[in-house]
């Protein structure tokens, strides 16, 4: 985009049309060199086609745009003419704008979590850069705090292990609880999901930390995995977690940390892992959201 | 990981081409999804389609990440590539510019049938027919 087209106005053109409609219209506003079109069809009754113009063409568009209107009414035996709506708006940097949705956050006592277009402070934390993109784990979220303050915790108890401590992410997403897990000092870090486009995130996101060489990411089903670790991170959703309580159990040394579950669904949970003989260590409740963590029984 | 949709956006535009400009950013910008990520992304799932009209359907979760699904082109897309012409009738009642046969409709309606709101082909083929009517198109 150069200088010139920021200054730009835009025309947005809202036609709300019967659902009949809908196609044809779009494929008129195509035509008529709208780089693409928005469908809203949240209101399945009163869909609308939205295009966009740039303000000093879109009044032909308009005027054409009312006569072929008319004309598919004529067609479609319609009584009601379609209405328009000309919505003028000035061009932001699209390209940008998004961005000031992100912002760096604390979690828990050891960790920054920032987008890699800000350099915040460390005040002495761990930074863990993720970039907000097409996998789910930007930090935001309650399920992935959640996650990342257990997994604070379980670091701080199993310090003192001298071999190093292992940990399996589950369902790794971004890979942001498998990078936190390496800059809290895991020692044999493996990340997974059966996602391809998470795990491709994910080597982006430790490549953005520099720690590409010190985490294992793949693309591997839950049911596929073997080889335990002394602490599993399973961020994923009650029927998963139910289904593969016997392998996550067994996958498992020291912790197991289990979230993504909405609250109605926690007390249900956390009781299957109880029944599987575990320890619940503690858990976190908070706005729509339960996670926990579990150790074994010596 | 329990996934909370907040937002879903429908847009049609064309492959491999889609930008940060409208409709992509001001549809997307307003969710806080990353406009040039789903760029990259669209377009290189669409670099064999370049320039074909690609229905995409966006779905925006609670932490802002997103992901997408490609359908197949609109009706009206397929339609005009069938019967050879660039354009549809800007006067559709009155003026037909083109025309098909209902076999070449049906080939249409089955290949658009996973994305049509269709309870069987015939539902299918009826939808298709609308399109064709209002792009001025006989079907014979």
């Amino acid at each position: 985009m150069n200088s010139s087209a920021h200054s730009e106005e835009w025309i947005a053109l809202h036609v709300g049309v019967p659902p009949v409609m809908m196609d044809g219209v779009a494929n008129f506003l195509h035509e008529r060199g709208s780089r693409g079109v928005v469908l809203d069809d949240e209101n399945p009754e009163h869909p609308s086609v939205i295009a966009y113009f740039p303000r000093d063409a879109w009044e032909a568009v308009y005027a054409e745009l009312k006569n072929y209107l008319a004309r598919l009414c004529d067609l479609f035996s319609v009584s009601d003419v379609p209405v328009v709506r000309v919505t003028p708006f000035k061009e932001e940097e699209w390209s940008t704008v998004w961005k000031s949705y992100f912002t760096s956050f604390p979690v828990g006592k050891r960790l920054i979590v920032t987008p890699p277009w800000l350099k915040p402070e460390p005040y002495g934390r761990q930074i863990l850069v993720i970039e907000p993109a097409d996998a789910f784990g930007t930090g935001t979220h309650e399920t992935t705090q959640g996650c990342l303050i257990l997994l604070e915790e379980a670091m701080e108890r199993l310090g003192s292990l001298s071999e190093g401590v292992s940990l399996l992410d589950v369902g790794c997403g971004t890979g942001i609880i498998a990078i936190a897990a390496v800059k809290l000092g895991a020692t044999d870090v493996t990340g997974v999901d059966n996602d391809p486009v998470a795990v491709q995130a994910a080597l982006h996101n430790a490549a953005l930390n520099g720690v590409e060489d010190r985490v294992h990411l793949a693309c591997v089903e839950l049911a596929a995995l073997a080889k335990p670790a002394d602490i599993v991170t399973a961020n994923l959703d009650r029927l998963t977690l139910l289904a593969n309580r016997d392998r996550l159990v067994s996958l498992f040394r020291r912790f197991l940390i289990v979230s993504g579950i909405t609250i109605e669904q926690w007390e249900e949970v956390r009781e299957a892992f109880l029944a599987q003989g575990l320890i619940l260590v503690r858990e976190i409740t908070r706005a729509e959201w339960g996670c926990g963590m579990f150790h074994k029984r010596s | 990981m329990a996934k909370k949709v907040v937002a879903g956006v429908k847009l049609q535009i064309p492959g491999g081409e889609a930008k940060p400009s409208p409709p992509v950013g001001p549809a997307l910008g307003q969710h806080g999804v990353n406009i040039m990520e789903f760029c990259k992304a669209f377009n290189a799932q669409t670099q064999n389609q370049a320039g074909v009209i690609i229905p995409v359907q966006i779905t925006i979760y609670a932490d802002r990440s997103f992901s997408f699904v490609l359908k197949t082109p609109p009706a009206s897309y397929l339609l005009k590539k069938a019967a050879g012409i660039e354009k549809g009738s800007p006067e559709p009642n009155r003026k037909k510019v083109a025309k098909l046969t209902r076999a070449q409709v049906e080939e249409i309606a089955k290949l658009k049938m996973a994305d049509l709101n269709a309870k069987d082909v015939e539902g299918a083929i009826s939808i298709i027919m609308g399109s064709a009517r209002s792009l001025g198109i006989e079907v014979v």
